[in-house]
C-alpha cells in the first residue's frame, strides 16, 4: 500500500486565498538577541505577517527601533526594514502593514524589548520553502534577503 | 430520504473571496475579565477581524485562547492617543477563527469582523484542544 501523503505546493493559489490560521507571539525582547538577531519560526508557511513595536519612549520615537529581516545576515546587513517605537503622543511608525509574504521565519534585531508578531498561516509545510531556498532556509541567500 | 446537510469546508476558497457577513460588538469592558480575559465567540468562522481600542489610558492584549493572552501568544493594540496621532487599531487581519480573547485594563474596546458561512465546527474539529486552534503553536 502506498504511504505517500500529498500536501499543497508553495504556489498553490487557494492556500493564500483563504484566511490564515492564527499565529501570534508577544513580549519578545529583541534587544537581548544581540547583533545576530532574534529568530521567530512559523510552523507552516505564512500567508501574511505583521510586526508591532510595542515600546513607548516619551518624546523620542526612534530610541528603540526594531529591524525586520528574513535571515540573520539580512538583519546584520542591509536587507531589513525598521519599525520605530511610539512616543507618548502616539508618534512613530509603530507597526508594519500586513505584509503578504510566504516565509517560514522572520528575524528581528534592534533595541526594543517589547515586540509582537502576528501572522496568518497557510497549511503548506515549511519544507516547501526550505527545499527551494539557496541556503536551505527561508529564502536565505536570495537577493533582498541576505 | 437522506437527511445529510452539506456545508462549506474550512479551506473553501469561495467562502473567503466573497465579502463577509457583518459582525460588530462595542463598548467591551476587557478589564472585567481579569487575567483570564474576555472571550468573544463568533457564530461562524471569520474571514477577517479588526480590534479597535477606544480607551485613552490602557492598551489591550489580543490573543486566540485564554492561555495565549495569559502567556506570550498575544499582541498589543495601543490605547487611543489624546490627539490626532496614534494607531489604536489592529488593522484588518485575514484570519479564520471562531473566538477572540482580549485582556488588559481597557474598558472601551470594539471588535468588527466579516464572517464566512462556514460552521465553527470546521475549526473545532481539527484544533488540538477542540477549540479555536487552542494548543497550536502561536496560539497557546
Amino acid at each position: 500500500m502506498s504511504s505517500n501523503i500529498y500536501t499543497a505546493g508553495l504556489n498553490n493559489v487557494g492556500s493564500y486565498q483563504v484566511s490564515g490560521i492564527p499565529f501570534c507571539s508577544g513580549n519578545i525582547d529583541v534587544s537581548a538577541a544581540g547583533e545576530s538577531g532574534y529568530r521567530l519560526e512559523f510552523p507552516y508557511v505564512a500567508s501574511w505577517v505583521m510586526v508591532i513595536n510595542d515600546k513607548y519612549q516619551t518624546g523620542d520615537y526612534d530610541a528603540h527601533i526594531v529591524n525586520l529581516g528574513f535571515s540573520s545576515l539580512g538583519v546584520q546587513g542591509t536587507n531589513h526594514i525598521s519599525v520605530y517605537n511610539t512616543d507618548a503622543a502616539g508618534r512613530g511608525m509603530h507597526r508594519t502593514r500586513v505584509l503578504d509574504l510566504k516565509v517560514t521565519e522572520i528575524w528581528l534585531s534592534g533595541s526594543s524589548d517589547a515586540v509582537s508578531v502576528v501572522a496568518g498561516l497557510t497549511n503548506i509545510p515549511v519544507q516547501r520553502v526550505t527545499n527551494a531556498s539557496p541556503s536551505g532556509s527561508n529564502w536565505s541567500g536570495s537577493s533582498g534577503v541576505g | 430520504m437522506s437527511s445529510n446537510i452539506y456545508t462549506a469546508g474550512l479551506n473553501n476558497v469561495g467562502s473567503y473571496q466573497v465579502s463577509g457577513i457583518p459582525y460588530a460588538t462595542g463598548s467591551l469592558n476587557v478589564n472585567a475579565g481579569g487575567l483570564t480575559g474576555i472571550k468573544i465567540e463568533f457564530p461562524y468562522v471569520t474571514r477577517w477581524v479588526e480590534i479597535l481600542n477606544n480607551d485613552t489610558a490602557n492598551d489591550v492584549y489580543v490573543g486566540f485562547s485564554s492561555l495565549g493572552v495569559k502567556g506570550t501568544n498575544h499582541f498589543t493594540v495601543q490605547k487611543r492617543g489624546s490627539n490626532a496621532y496614534g494607531d489604536p487599531t489592529s488593522h484588518v487581519l485575514d484570519l479564520k477563527i471562531t473566538e477572540l480573547w482580549l485582556s488588559g485594563a481597557a474598558t472601551n474596546i470594539s471588535v468588527v469582523a466579516g464572517l464566512t458561512n462556514i460552521p465553527v465546527q470546521r475549526v473545532t474539529n481539527i484544533s488540538p484542544s477542540g477549540s479555536n486552534w487552542s494548543g497550536s503553536v502561536g496560539v497557546g
